[in-house]
């Protein structure tokens, strides 16, 4: 009884102390690992230095992140203005997308503005996310995908799946053209049996034109 | 009351033990536990591939199988945290912690013995109350009229955007980015186009599938391609490495039972993602401990309390899902979409007209965790030799089956285009420390919200105080009030800690945690 008294008070209080619960936690052990921020700015050191170069970086990477927010709510806003925006008894299809656009748009002006206090140091380290891709990788995996888009459309759905993964495969920096060759005619032969002749999806293995 | 629940359970084993609807069952939770394994891919990334397929299908296997599919990602998902300290799913990150320590001591095997137990004991306990709980909260969600589902789910996007990883309020820009995502289309009430930038492929909306594949399928592979490294050390589990000393048994057994309470008081609120609740779970073990200081060096307690709670919150969490029309987090979103999908509306009408997909559901789980522990258990060798699996194979693969799975919605290659352009979207948020998984809360609620905010309108003539004149949905209204109030105090202080802290070196033991998108 006594354990679930217990993780009843955690909920409780869960929103209020649930940061500083779990920093009190797990503090020792993550916050100061080589964070995501020292990945970010490419630095290894661990010293004070490390944090100021990052909060910097992190500040103003937020006051961007800010203003794109508002961009696509003040954007989505003035659309809904074209939709007609009715009355509250009867919303016109305008109505949702100015409320929310506006919304979004004020959220976006507090975390640009919050961007100046301390942010605190990301408690979830080695963050590939917040760094930019690899720009081979993403170059190949967003080529394989047009390929795939306009080889479907004009060659049929066996040359569009060597495409998306023969190219895609190209992006990782240890594979060689045999093994992309490879793993594409392997696909090939999946696409062929699973997707073509077991699901009859709707995209001929070969088209002309 | 009793009785009636034993009734309707015993009808529910019939159903799920019919054979096509076991075979789905068994399909989801293996693809689950195989993709859950699987370095970079996670509970979302599998449902969204397959999720196509149940566009054909009954949708009682349909369901079965998304839901197998997700506890069988957990499972999964597990070794790979252990074993190699890459969390697919990062609920796991927290079970890293200790989990790793463990692996590299050569106690892998019985991290992951007591990982499988504490899942099916909690999973078993969510199962259980899910059972009596449902039917007392369908009899309450019957007074639900549209302002009151406007304000509760407007409880649930606040605690699905404030709760989730990072700051609250990029959580809610993002909530707010995925409503403006559900109302491109046509617009139900009007015929509006709205959002389609003039392209007729468009009025129809967006794609769930889409959004989900480009969020959490592109975006991840363009983030982590080149960057994933993998060392595959600590690899070398058997069958026999996987029973825990009796030590370890009576070291977790308490953990085990307090990390399933706190996943079933998370499961029942709706909108707190998982990983909160692990990280809760985790907190309460090492602050309950005579030995804080040992967490994080590989202590058996860090692994069983998070995983007990992830998997009672995973069950627990199908009761507002089901009955309210809420999901508690993205992969739930997912499946209340594919039953959106199949014509079925989740609310408390759910349980009354379609027993056969609630009470079936509620058996599969049972079945489901026993086929999951016996895939588990004794196969042990196979899943880590999937574990080698190399990233340079499992992408380029991972981008065909996305393209073609999503072709296949709606038989059209404007859908590729719509992944595509998530993925970038999703690159450009992450880049800025968005956390993503919002979006898709956001789009699925969007429709809905809507459409009981304007019904809700209607009926009181205009008059906003509708809201707040009703009880029920004052009550939510306070709630998401005192939510807000909260996480700025709770923001606020962690900024003047943190502001404290900042002049104080410290120092720790190290650990790696690698983050998926999908929180």
């Amino acid at each position: 009884m006594s354990e679930s008294g217990n993780a009843f008070a955690g909920r409780l209080s869960a929103p209020v102390t649930q940061r500083n619960s779990i920093r009190s936690a797990i503090f020792p052990a993550l916050a100061l690992l080589p964070s995501c921020a020292g990945q970010r700015c490419g630095c290894q050191s661990l010293t004070r230095q490390r944090c100021a170069v990052n909060r910097r970086l992190s500040f103003s990477k937020d006051y961007y992140a800010g203003a794109l927010m508002v961009v696509i709510g003040l954007s989505a806003a003035y659309a809904g203005m074209s939709y007609d925006i009715g009355t509250l008894t009867s919303m016109g299809a305008g109505f949702f997308p100015v409320a929310v656009g506006v919304l979004l748009a004020l959220v976006g002006i507090l975390i640009a503005t919050m961007a100046k206090d301390l942010p605190e140091p990301d408690p979830h380290p080695a963050d590939a996310h917040s760094r930019l891709p690899d720009l081979r990788g993403a170059v190949c995996i967003i080529a394989g995908t047009l390929a795939f888009i306009f080889i479907g459309k004009y060659g049929g759905l066996l040359p569009a799946t060597f495409a998306i993964v023969f190219i895609s495969a190209l992006g990782d920096r240890s594979n060689t053209l045999f093994r992309a060759a490879a793993l594409s005619i392997v696909m090939c032969a999946i696409a062929l049996v699973v997707f073509s002749w077991a699901l009859k999806l709707q995209l001929a293995p070969f088209a002309w034109g | 009351m009793i009785e009636q629940s034993l009734h309707d359970l015993f009808y529910g084993f019939s159903v799920a033990l019919q054979g096509s609807n076991l075979m789905w069952s068994f399909f989801g939770v293996l693809v689950g536990n195989m993709v859950g394994v699987l370095p970079g891919m996670g509970a979302l990334s599998a449902i969204s591939i397959l999720l196509p397929l149940t566009y054909v299908m009954h949708p009682v296997p349909a369901i079965l199988m998304l839901a197998g599919i997700f506890y069988g990602s957990q499972y999964g998902g597990a070794i790979g945290a252990i074993l190699l300290n890459l969390p697919s799913h990062p609920p796991h990150a927290i079970t890293c912690l200790d989990g790793y320590p463990m692996a590299k001591a050569g106690r892998g095997g019985a991290a992951l013995g007591i990982t499988m137990l504490s899942s099916f004991f909690a999973a078993s306990t969510g199962i259980v109350l899910m059972i009596f709980a449902s039917p007392l909260l369908t009899a309450m969600a019957f007074k639900f009229g549209p302002a009151e589902i406007f304000s509760v789910m407007l409880l649930g996007l606040l605690a699905g955007s404030t709760m989730s990883r990072g700051s609250a309020l990029k959580g809610i820009a993002m909530t707010l980015f995925g409503l403006l995502c559900g109302m491109a289309g046509t617009d139900v009430n009007t015929g509006t186009f709205r959002f389609t930038f003039g392209l007729t492929d468009m009025n129809d909306g967006l794609e769930l599938v889409a959004i989900a594949m480009g969020l959490f399928g592109v975006a991840d592979f363009l983030c982590n391609v080149n960057r994933m490294q993998i060392s595959s050390k600590s690899l070398d589990v058997r069958f026999k490495d996987m029973r825990p000393t009796r030590d370890e048994l009576k070291a977790s057994f308490w953990p085990m039972t307090r990390g399933t309470a706190v996943g079933a008081l998370f499961g029942a609120m709706p909108g707190t993602g998982p990983t909160i609740t692990t990280f809760v779970a985790y907190a309460l073990e090492r602050k309950l401990s005579k030995r804080p200081q040992a967490f994080g060096t590989g202590v058996i307690a860090g692994v069983a309390a998070p995983e007990a709670s992830s998997h009672s919150k995973t069950q627990v969490d199908f009761i507002p899902t089901m009955s309210l029309g809420i999901p508690g987090d993205p992969v739930m979103a997912l499946i209340l979409g594919a039953l959106i999908i199949q014509g079925i509306t989740p609310g408390p009408q759910l349980i009354s007209e379609h027993p056969d997909i609630f009470w079936g559901l509620i058996a599969s789980f049972w079945i489901g965790n026993i086929l999951l522990v016996l895939l588990n258990v004794p196969m042990i060798g196979v899943w880590v030799k999937l574990l080698r699996l190399p990233y340079r194979y499992l992408f380029p693969s991972a981008m065909f089956f996305i393209a073609v799975g999503v072709f296949s919605t709606q038989n059209s290659l404007f859908e590729v285009w719509q992944v595509l352009a998530f993925g970038l979207i999703g690159t450009v948020f992450n880049y800025f420390g968005f956390s993503v998984a919002p979006i898709l809360l956001g789009f699925v609620l969007g429709p809905m919200i809507e459409e009981n905010f304007r019904r809700a309108l209607l009926i009181s003539h205009g008059n906003m105080s509708i809201f707040v004149d009703r009880p029920i949905s004052c009550g939510f209204l306070i709630a998401s009030l005192l939510l807000v109030v909260m996480v700025t105090l709770s923001a606020q202080r962690n900024r003047w800690r943190a502001n404290k802290m900042k002049h104080e070196p410290t120092g720790g033991s190290r650990a790696e945690m690698p983050r998926t998108s999908s929180d």
